[in-house]
Formats: structure tokens, sequence, C-alpha cells
């Protein structure tokens, strides 16, 4: 293993970015309904 | 996810509770939701146990359809409806041609289709056509992870080779294939590592049934294994690798057949001659598809369901070896007409419990490590060169962590840096590349790199990340549902 290298992980693949992690619910965004309060 | 099915008893159970197995309908559908066609009576095979006691019928010759009756057929069961359907045999692949082009119709009609298959005769041109078309799943009998095992079950030589071949072949045209072991004492121990073997090869699906005791299982022999101790086998594998291989453990005496009641079924069964029955399990005729038409047919199925004789034969059905120990056996004796007027005159001869089978000479026994040796590193073979490529998607992010969009889903997906590797390397590549890059860039030894590029390939392939190189990405059926086709027992 080469220096610079990260420490082996197992591959992992996985779904992410439910609603509540889209950038179109994200703070600041007045789109995606039910996004919350803008802070 | 390890699916157990309802058992025979547990079954009978529910239905007097109140609580239907999930194949029963509640009530007789006007039009059929499926169809089974089984293309012919011939088998390349010699299977001891084969349900539809195909072996005696390919010796007699029995006449069946021409193309162009089936061909027919396959039009009056579209213009009935069915949404799903089974191509089956004897093996539907000894007619090739018809078989093809009867699969292409039903799939080019949107049905959802399940071809049985021994995968001898899948050649290249078969996985092409199959995997060109969306819907189909192909069963394919494996029984055991050594050729000797599956060989001597089969009756032929060689037959375990062409399966595997066979399953290599649609899997890298993209075809979803579920692959059938058929249990018996002789193979049960070596279903740990037949699970291990479809998880390397990258088999989606694997179905485990014991065996149906109609047809030539009927005559004798012994058949009967623990299912207890089968359903730990599938725990423990899973425990090991996950659920991204989904198991289907089967009743496989059919179940239900019990169960009649009142209710007409949802399906019915076309036989090699045209000779229609509502499954597999009941050897009564309501009419011939060609002479009667199988409008006609279905009519007589959902029409004269309560009929006593059928009432009669199912209501001595306290076991599963009833099936097998009644004095009428479906494929064994000679099928009853049943509707007055769309009499089902078979043709098909008689004698079945008499006729003998007589096997190919089966192969020398040789040494059995050797023999697991060499089916394991044929497995490997097969799967480290199978081609795949991306499916349509975009992806962003840094070395460590990767996002991706798959654009005919539109599903997001996350990637650790060694999952972003193993994905790069099957652009155009195989899991021995996979295997390769995990090694020599993380210095895991040949071992540990196979174990987590396999699973890692498996779980890209179940998220459609990636799709076999030569597939046309029609994709495999996330819910085939076959099984659920009352009468769909597994291929002998």
């Amino acid at each position: 293993m080469s220096e610079e290298q990260a420490p082996y992980e197992k591959p992992n693949v996985e779904d992410i970015l439910t609603d509540d992690e889209s950038i179109s619910t994200a703070p600041g965004t007045t789109g995606g309904g039910g996004g919350g309060a803008e802070t | 996810m390890l699916r157990r099915e309802e058992s025979f008893t547990w079954g009978r159970l529910l239905w007097r509770l109140g609580r239907r197995p999930r194949q029963a309908l509640t009530e007789a559908p006007e039009r059929p939701v499926g169809a089974k066609l089984e293309i012919t009576y011939a088998c390349n095979l010699r299977c001891g146990f084969c349900y539809t006691d195909s072996p005696r019928r390919t010796l007699q010759r029995t006449p069946e359809l021409s193309d162009d009756q089936w061909r027919e057929v396959v039009r009056q069961s579209l213009d009935l409806g069915i949404v799903e359907a089974v191509v089956t045999g004897g093996e539907p692949l000894l007619r090739k041609d018809l078989t093809l082009g009867v699969v292409e119709a039903l799939a080019g009609a949107g049905v959802g289709i399940t071809l049985n298959t021994n995968g001898w005769f899948v050649d290249e041109e078969a996985a092409r056509r199959l995997g060109a078309l969306s819907g189909v799943t192909a069963h394919v009998s494996i029984d055991g992870a050594r050729p000797w095992l599956h060989d001597t079950s089969r009756g032929v030589p060689g037959s375990w080779r062409r399966a595997i071949e066979g399953v290599d072949r649609l899997l890298s045209t993209g075809v979803g294939v579920c692959a059938v072991h058929v249990v018996t004492p002789d193979n049960a121990a070596s279903v740990p590592d037949f699970l291990e073997q479809m998880w390397t090869l990258g088999v989606p699906w694997v179905r485990v049934t014991p065996v149906v005791e109609t047809g030539a299982a009927a005559r004798g022999g012994n058949w009967r294994i623990s299912r207890p101790a089968l359903r730990r086998v599938v725990e423990e594998f899973e425990a090991r690798r996950g659920t991204a291989m989904r198991i289907t453990l089967q009743a496989g005496t059919g179940g239900g057949v019990g169960l009649q009641g009142k209710v007409a079924p949802g399906s019915f069964l076309v036989r090699p001659n045209g000779d229609v029955r509502p499954d597999s399990l009941r050897p009564f005729t309501f009419g011939n598809a060609i002479r009667d038409g199988v409008s006609a047919c279905w009519k007589a199925i959902h029409d004269g369901w309560n009929d006593e004789q059928i009432d009669r034969w199912a209501k001595s059905m306290h076991g599963s070896r009833d099936l097998a120990e009644s004095s009428l056996v479906a494929y064994l004796d000679d099928e009853v007409p049943v509707v007055p007027g769309v009499t089902g005159d078979t043709g098909e001869g008689s004698g079945g419990r008499d006729a003998p089978v007589p096997a190919k000479t089966p192969p020398d026994p040789i040494d059995p490590t050797r023999d697991l040796t060499a089916a394991r590193e044929k497995v490997r073979g097969l799967a480290h060169t199978r081609r795949y490529r991306h499916a349509p998607l975009r992806w962003t992010g840094s070395r460590g962590k990767r996002f991706v969009r798959l654009t005919t889903n539109g599903r997001y997906l996350q990637l650790n840096e060694s999952g972003g590797a193993v994905m790069d390397a099957l652009d155009g590549g195989t899991l021995g590349d996979a295997v390769g890059l995990l090694r020599d860039r993380y210095g895991l030894d040949e071992s540990r790199a196979r174990e987590d590029a396999t699973a890692a390939v498996r779980e890209l392939l179940g998220k459609q990340v990636v799709i076999a190189a030569s597939g046309s990405g029609a994709g495999f059926p996330e819910e085939a549902g076959t099984t659920d086709l009352p009468g769909s027992e597994p291929t002998g």
C-alpha cells in the first residue's frame, strides 16, 4: 500500500439523499416544501 | 432474503383459520392471470425425479403441437389478457426457434415470463435474443456444487458444465437468472457449497426445492429431505453473505393442492398436445386449446371447477406424499377429462406407471474433493471474465467519497473509495480486473480481494450501477413473481 493511500475499507455502495438531505430542501432554499424555516 | 413459501400443512391450517395463502385467489377471475405453456414433452436429460415424466415421453416420441399451433395458442392466450407466463417443457429449448419466438411474442406484449430450462441449449444466439427482452427470468436447473452430483441427478454426463455455461451466457447478456436446485438426500450436503458457487457466479436468485412427487418421482425413490436443516443452511449463508442474493426455499410439493375450495384458479396450463389443465398438480383436462380454443377451455375451467371428481381427488390430499400415492397422479396416469362437450382426448397414451425410464450411463464417481475444486475453479473462471459496463449515470465527489445519480431511475448512491475503484474497474472491465485492483492498490491478499470484489460487484449490479457489457440494459425484473403463478412448480 502506498504511503498516501487511505486505510482500506471494504467497498461500500449505499443509497443516499433522502428528502431531508437533498439540496432542494436544505436551509436557505425556498423550494422543496417542508424544508423548515430559513435561518 | 429468505422467503419461506407456505408449507403444505401450514397452508392448510391458515386456510382453515381464514387466512388464505398468498397464492390463493379470493374469487375466480373472469379472465386468466397467467398461462403455463409446456412447449414439448421431450428432454435431453434423464432425471429420475422428473415431475413431468419427460424421459418417458421422449422415448415414446409422443406427438405434440406444431410451431404454428403453438403460435396460435400464444395469440389466443394474449387475447385473453394474461399478464404472466411460464414457458417450460420437457426442455423447451429443444424447440429453440419456436420457444424463443414464443418468449419474444409474450415479452413484446408486456407479459412477465419465466423460462424453465436445463441450460444445455443456451447458446450465444439464445442468450442474445433473451437479453434483448424485458421481463424475462430464466430458471436454470443446477443440482449441486459438484459436477458428479448434478450429472448423476440429471442422468447425463456433462450436464453440469452445460448448465453453468448457460447461466454465464445468460448473465453476460443481462438476462435475469434463477438457479433452481432440486434437493434430494444425495445432494443435500452440498447445498452450502452450491450457494457459495451461485454467489461467486453472480446469480441474482436461487430457488431451493424438494422433489415434486408427481411424474417419474411418483414411481418411487427416496426424495425426502429435512426442511428445517435446509432452512438452517440458508440462514447460515445469509448471515455470512447478506441477502443480496435472493433465496427462495420452496415447499415444492404444490402446497395448497388440497385447498381447492370453491374458487377456480387464476391461470391455466397447456400441455404439449394442446390439452388444457388448471395447473401441474391436478391431472384433469378441460378441453384442448387447438380443437376447442383457449377461451372455451378457460371458460370450462371457470365454470366447471366445482366438479365432483376434482373435489373428491383434492380432498384426498392430506399431505404432500398423497400426490404420489393417489390412484390418480399427475403426469403418471392418464388425465381425466372433466367437462362434457369440451372433453380432452389426450392422445398421450398411457402406461405411465409401468414404463421404465432408462437412464443414460452416469459418469464414473470421482474424488469428491477434486470434483469440488474443479467446479469452484470453473465457476470462478466464468465469473472473473464476464465483462460489465456502467449503466447510464453521472457521478461526482472526491477520491474518498463518490456520489452517483442513476439516470434511468433517479436513485442517488454514495460509494466509499474502494467502492468507487471497483466501479471504475467495471467500466468495460471484469470481476477479475476488480480483484486485481483491490489486491494491488490496497495490498490485500488474493483471497480477501476476491471476497470483497465479488461482494462489491454484486452490490453494484443489484443497485444497477453496472450492467452486463453485452446486455441491452433492459434489466432484471425486481419482482419476478413467477412462483406466485399457480401451478408454476419448479422445472424438473
